[in-house]
């Protein structure tokens, strides 16, 4: 049975480092994917991800022990993301919170394309590798906040209880920015099915 | 396809969408969006789109992770932790050498000053631990006042609050005068002062 993260912290704290290799080895991975969804640069990804478990290293002594390891080390990983986001200038703070627009936009959009012509195993589907690369342009045109809980949410399967933990942000917030986040993915995949629809004449699956 | 604003079933249950294909509805939630898309298409088309999206990016991410290699990865975090250290000879020598490349100035300044420093240091230490002797010591220590043989005056020694001996002469004619009545003398008076330690010490003694 696998040592569970806090006696790994505990471990890390009295002086073992090959603990804390386990717990790098054990998010290194989700860490990775969560940077490369926000950043979309696959060596800005490692470095971001190198980056944040240094930092989670260096200030475990702040670990207060009351929330998940995993989700301080989220949310250090986000900060980080963020940052380079800042600093390239690529980040978009929008000063709304939410695309009202979307709702009217999605319901307009060729709903449901999207499911029934990927189905629930989105693997067997011929369009798979086609919107693997579209969805790194749906998810550049989310806001980084909601891009950031939709990539905790769909990396790591984060509740929402951990999710508003992780973002310091209310459990109500997390459902709004979640829920506008994914229309914003719906509304730009479903528009390229349409598109390709068009183009060849193709319906559903 | 009508907008959600048409539907006010639709508009109603819309926000739970998310959380009902998350699962983070109540029990009771969950039954009443689950009778809603069964009677709702529109509803049901976007949980569908929402599942596929979801799949389809975790999907998509996980691919991302496998293409990196992460055989080294955990140990290069760990290298960044703890960066091997050179032996102290070694590091000594490196700092030398860059000090003198690129901080030459300083560092023939601050050598010279170090030599000035050893020099006159060492110098103040050799003559501190010379000690002076005679009338070139700072303080000369009594050993004891002798009077000689005939001599018409005395020794008289007081010590002062400060420790300091005070000595003068005091003049003796009746002794001038029992000199010259009696051709025997009368002996040596010899004051010893600090001279035994053992001797009872006397007023004068130092």
């Amino acid at each position: 049975m696998a040592t569970d993260d806090l006696t790994l912290v505990q471990r890390v704290r009295s002086g073992d480092q090959r603990a804390y290799k386990t717990l790098v080895e054990r998010y290194q991975r989700k860490v990775f994917s969560v940077a490369f969804g926000m950043l979309k640069d696959r060596e800005e990804a490692r470095d971001v991800a190198q980056e944040a478990f240094v930092k989670v290293y260096r200030y475990l002594d702040h670990f207060k022990g009351d929330a998940s390891f995993y989700t301080w080390l989220y949310r250090i990983t986000v900060n980080i993301c963020i940052d380079v986001m800042r600093r390239k200038g690529s980040s978009k703070s929008e000063n709304v919170e939410f695309d009202e627009t979307l709702l009217h936009d999605v319901s307009e959009a060729n709903l449901g394309a999207l499911g029934s012509r990927l189905g629930t195993n989105p693997q067997k589907s011929a369009l798979r590798k086609e919107l693997a690369e579209k969805i790194q342009a749906a998810l550049e045109q989310v806001p980084e906040k909601h891009r950031a809980i939709l990539l905790l949410r769909e990396v790591e399967g984060m509740s929402y209880e951990d999710l508003a933990r992780t973002l310091e942000i209310p459990k109500g917030t997390v459902m709004s920015r979640l829920f506008h986040a994914r229309l914003k993915v719906q509304k730009v995949l479903n528009e390229y099915l349409e598109l390709d629809e068009a183009k060849s004449g193709v319906g559903t699956e | 396809m009508s907008n959600s604003n048409d539907n006010p079933a639709r508009k109603k249950f819309e926000p739970m969408l998310s959380p009902f294909v998350d699962g983070e509805l109540t029990p009771e939630e969950r039954q009443q969006v689950e009778q809603h898309l069964a009677a709702n298409k529109e509803s049901a088309m976007q949980v569908a789109d929402f599942r596929a999206a979801s799949g389809l990016m975790r999907l998509t991410l996980e691919q991302q992770a496998d293409q990196e290699d992460w055989k080294d990865f955990s140990n290069e975090v760990l290298a960044k932790l703890t960066p091997e250290k050179a032996p102290l000879f070694e590091r000594l020598k490196t700092s030398l050498s860059e000090m003198f490349t690129y901080q030459r100035g300083a560092f023939v300044g601050a050598m010279v000053t170090a030599a000035l420093m050893v020099t006159v240091g060492g110098a103040a230490f050799l003559m501190g631990s010379q000690k002076n002797t005679g009338y070139a010591n700072e303080r000369m220590q009594m050993q004891s006042v002798k009077v000689d043989q005939g001599a018409t005056v005395a020794p008289v020694v007081m010590e002062t609050d400060s420790g300091d001996a005070i000595i003068w002469m005091v003049d003796q004619p009746e002794k001038q005068k029992d000199d010259e009545k009696n051709d025997k003398p009368k002996g040596e008076e010899n004051e010893e002062l600090d001279g035994d330690p053992a001797a009872p010490k006397k007023a004068g003694d130092l």
